[in-house]
């Protein structure tokens, strides 16, 4: 009788480029969750908080060629975005002001918003991406195609990036874009180049952690139900955890403001570091971050452990997932 | 045979089929979340305020009101957005439901039953979290306390327990997502609102029982519209209608819906 | 037992049944579709869990999407898998038999019984996560039958079994019919079900096309049209005499000149001619194939049947 080597073979045929391979996966992730009336409505509604800075900027660049409306220009800057120096400036200076005012325009966008709409929408989409794979045993399918392990986690990672991308990235350099629009000539650019570039470096700072923590949960589950409990408990625990440890002390002992004060209020001056609990808190951290990336970091703190935290978590995330796959091939 | 008693029997058989690594690793996380930030907390309070930090009634006040926040509210959503919320979407998943559908009461007794393993399982976090919380700041917290917060909780679970179910039976595809929305727009945004509509809110109903139990009286008239003036039974009438108006739509919609069985043929 | 007027079932804009309208009186009942033809809707319409956009569906003489009682009286055995991991079978089993609402005592007995029939006892206590199919396909079938319904339904139960496992469900579900008690067997294969029972609902489309025992369908096939393939060395030698009857719709020869495809209007009259075509001319022909357990072939010449092309 004869014996047939039926063992594993190399793979003979041509291959697509590394770089190239986990945009399969991506590209049928990205047409999978599109189909999702959920999902297209979020994408909608994603977009509309866009609108406000918009008219924030439209109506700063007007309010520089029209003195009357400066002072209320500059009380948006006083109330709403807390920064009394700011609206001094603007009421000063407001060639001066510019740089500073669109990007605190870009980052409150980023900051609040799309921040939220990120949480939401990571919820509803990467907690099946790997949990799904895994209860179902599609992992086998992309496996026994020439594909690694690391191959397969940035594809399914950049179906979210591609999603975050279309509501954060793409309408922050719309803002800007659109800001140069509504400006009264183009001698803006020069003063404000570096803007786009900053976008791209917060969505970085935003995406890539973010998206890493989310695979993992997604790997550790086959039911995605705990994946989604655990991704939104991270960020209500870490919130509550910073607001609690930062402020109820000085609630405590009475050094708080009672009510509300117009403007805004100096924490730090009233004793309170703003830093110290930082960490605990995926949303404080990303927070802090994202200002430096814009130049806007209000604390005295260094930046440096919030993005040590969020590289640390970046990786571990893609360590934990590449392991847990790993070790679910080996099964 | 009552609908009662088989909704018993569905939430032991739920009980005993739950205790999975995972499932005693979100409890402990619940249990553990309030009790390491609490004591962390009073340790800073101690450091900053000495031994007699909460012998101030104004800071004993703003004690409760952390433990309150910290307990009834968010420790008791998180666990009920885990174990009430995807009560139906989980059968679904898993194919299972078809199998509870055609029984003669699959479909009321499990909904129920499912409710009340949300209950013992969240209710049992904030109990002990409670008491432990209670016992790490020592004897400066009276019984009162410990007591009004464990009634709370038990409230706050019952109410919010019917509504995820209902958010559940509703949005069985994106049940966790939902609440979550739900929660953060309604519970934590509109309930303070300080208008008529944050009366419609369960956090509101809480927040009001806590002042009116704890007799924090100034707190009341400072906040009025955040902690409300209605009586404890009107409060109490309140979180009751939500809760049965909650679980009488989730089981009417329930008994009607006409969920996929992911069968294919 | 079965009684559906004029039934349709739409998911949105998709038909899932199609104007269903059968009288089953008691008995055992094959329903044969291919995959997506419409059976599963129609099960989920026995069970109430739909309920028909358009017509009337009654077991028992209930509708059972509103008398829900009726439910204790049909056991089914669904064609999606059991997903509780750490549960027993017994436990599993003792659950949903309680669900119909018998005593706590009962339900155990019942249980237990349901399991030793289907050859579960020996594993009853384990959790089912460590089961393989076939003991999965087992449990199913037990908590289908643990409460003695009247009517038991099963989708697709042979799936995962291997030889020996079929061969006892099917003693199983030889003995169930064989007590006079209702069963509805939706299956894709032919065998399967012939083994089972001899009455068949032929369902396509969310239609249903036909329905009797298997003598009846053979009928009715063997005049619809049907396309043969003869192969030998001397297949071409019948093109002649093919050319000669009107019941033939066309012919080609193929594979070199060896085969011989045939359509043909009438089946019947050709099974009748081709032997006497061979002895005369003293042919060599080795094989002939036909339509025959392919159900494929079987529900395409029952369309051509519905549109009128058979004679």
């Amino acid at each position: 009788m004869p014996l047939h080597e039926l063992g594993y073979r190399t793979w003979d045929g041509h291959r697509s480029s590394p770089l190239l391979r986990p945009l399969v996966v991506a590209r049928g992730g990205i047409s999978l969750v599109l189909k999702s009336r959920w999902l297209r409505l979020g994408f909608l509604l994603a977009w509309l908080p866009v609108i406000l800075p918009t008219i924030g900027i439209f109506l700063f660049e007007y309010s520089i060629t029209n003195p009357n409306l400066s002072r209320g220009v500059s009380n948006i800057f006083r109330g709403p975005l807390q920064r009394p120096d700011l609206a001094q400036q603007v009421l000063e200076d407001p060639a001066g002001a510019r740089h500073e005012v669109w990007t605190l325009f870009i980052l409150t966008f980023f900051r609040y918003p799309q921040l939220f709409a990120m949480v939401c929408l990571i919820g509803l989409i990467a907690p099946l991406l790997v949990s799904y794979d895994l209860r179902t045993k599609a992992y086998l399918m992309y496996f026994s195609r020439p594909l690694s392990p690391t191959e397969y986690i940035i594809g399914k990672s950049a179906v979210i990036w591609f999603l975050l991308g279309m509501i954060v990235t793409v309408p922050g350099l719309a803002l800007y874009f659109v800001g140069v629009l509504l400006s009264p000539d183009f001698s803006v650019v020069p003063e404000t180049w570096d803007i786009p570039f900053r976008i791209l470096g917060a969505s970085v700072v935003l995406l890539v952690p973010t998206t890493f923590l989310a695979i993992a949960y997604s790997s550790l589950t086959s039911e995605n139900r705990y994946a989604t409990f655990a991704w939104f408990a991270t960020w209500v625990m870490g919130f509550v955890s910073y607001q609690i440890l930062t402020f109820s002390p000085a609630a405590m002992a009475d050094r708080a403001p009672r009510r509300r004060r117009r403007g805004g209020i100096d924490w730090e001056e009233m004793g309170i570091d703003l830093d110290r609990w930082r960490l605990l808190s995926p949303y404080h951290t990303l927070g802090k971050a994202e200002a430096w990336v814009f130049g806007l970091d209000p604390t005295e703190g260094s930046v440096i452990p919030a993005m040590t935290v969020l590289i640390v978590v970046s990786v571990a995330s893609f360590w934990l997932v590449r392991r847990r796959l790993i070790a679910k091939l080996k099964a | 045979m009552t609908t009662l008693a088989l909704s018993l029997d569905v939430m032991l058989f739920e009980l005993r089929r739950s205790l999975t690594f995972g499932r005693m690793a979100a409890w402990g996380i619940l249990i553990l979340f309030p009790v390491a930030l609490f004591t962390t907390l009073n340790i800073l309070m101690r450091v900053n305020m000495g031994p007699e930090a909460y012998a101030s009634p104004d800071v004993f006040q703003a004690l409760g009101v952390t433990l309150y926040f910290l307990i009834p509210e968010v420790c008791c959503l998180l666990g009920l957005l885990l174990w009430a919320t995807p009560a139906v979407s989980t059968e679904i998943e898993g194919q299972t439901w078809v199998y509870l559908a055609l029984r003669k009461a699959g479909r009321k007794s499990v909904l129920l039953g499912k409710y009340l393993t949300s209950l013992v399982w969240t209710f049992s976090t904030a109990l002990i979290s409670i008491t432990i919380c209670c016992c790490v700041v020592g004897p400066s917290v009276s019984w009162e306390l410990a007591m009004v917060l464990w009634a709370i909780a038990a409230l706050s679970c019952i109410s919010h327990g019917a509504l995820f179910i209902l958010i559940g039976t509703l949005f069985y595809r994106r049940s966790i997502v939902t609440a979550v929305l739900y929660t953060v727009v309604v519970e934590l945004g509109i309930s303070f609102v300080p208008a008529v509509i944050n009366k419609a809110t369960i956090n509101f109903r809480l927040r009001g029982l806590m002042a009116e139990w704890m007799g924090w009286e100034n707190a009341r008239s400072q906040f009025e519209n955040v902690l409300g003036t209605d009586p404890a039974w009107q409060h109490l009438l309140a979180l009751l209608l939500i809760a049965v108006l909650c679980l009488g739509v989730s089981l009417y919609r329930v008994e009607t819906t006409e969920y996929p069985t992911q069968q294919e043929g | 037992m079965i009684q559906l007027h004029q039934t349709t079932k739409m998911y949105g804009r998709v038909v899932g049944v199609n104007d269903l309208t059968i009288n089953l009186e008691s008995g055992a009942y094959g329903l044969i579709g291919p995959n997506g033809s419409g059976k599963t809707t129609l099960i989920n319409l026995l069970i109430g869990h739909l309920r028909p956009t358009i017509g009337s569906v009654c077991v028992f003489d209930e509708n059972p999407a509103v008398n829900r009682g009726v439910l204790r009286r049909i056991g089914l055995c669904p064609a999606s898998d059991v997903l509780y991991p750490n549960v027993s079978a017994l436990e599993f089993v003792k659950y949903q038999t309680r669900l119909h609402g018998i005593s706590r005592h009962q339900c155990v007995e019942m249980a237990e019984s349901a399991l030793e029939l289907v050859g579960m006892s020996h594993a009853m206590h384990r959790p089912m996560g460590t089961y393989s199919l076939g003991m999965r396909q087992r449990t199913k079938i037990a908590q289908a039958i643990a409460h003695q319904p009247d009517l038991l339904i099963l989708d697709e139960p042979y799936n995962g079994l291997d030889p020996v496992g079929r061969a006892d469900m099917t003693r199983l579900l030889q003995s169930w019919s064989g007590d006079g008690r209702g069963l509805l067997f939706a299956s894709h294969v032919l065998q399967e079900v012939e083994s089972v029972t001899s009455s068949f609902l032929l369902i396509h489309g969310g239609r249903l096309l036909a329905s009797g025992t298997a003598s009846e369908i053979e009928s009715m096939v063997s005049r619809a049209p049907q396309e043969i393939r003869i192969i030998g060395d001397d297949s071409p030698k019948l093109i002649r005499r093919l050319a000669e009857v009107e019941w033939v719709n066309s012919f080609s020869l193929v594979d070199e000149r060896r085969e011989l495809r045939v359509s043909l209007r009438d089946p019947g009259s050709f099974y009748q001619q081709l032997p006497k075509w061979i002895s005369e001319e003293n042919l060599s022909i080795n094989e002939l194939r036909s339509a025959d357990g392919n159900l494929e072939t079987l529900f395409d010449s029952l369309l051509r049947h519905h549109r009128g092309e058979a004679l």
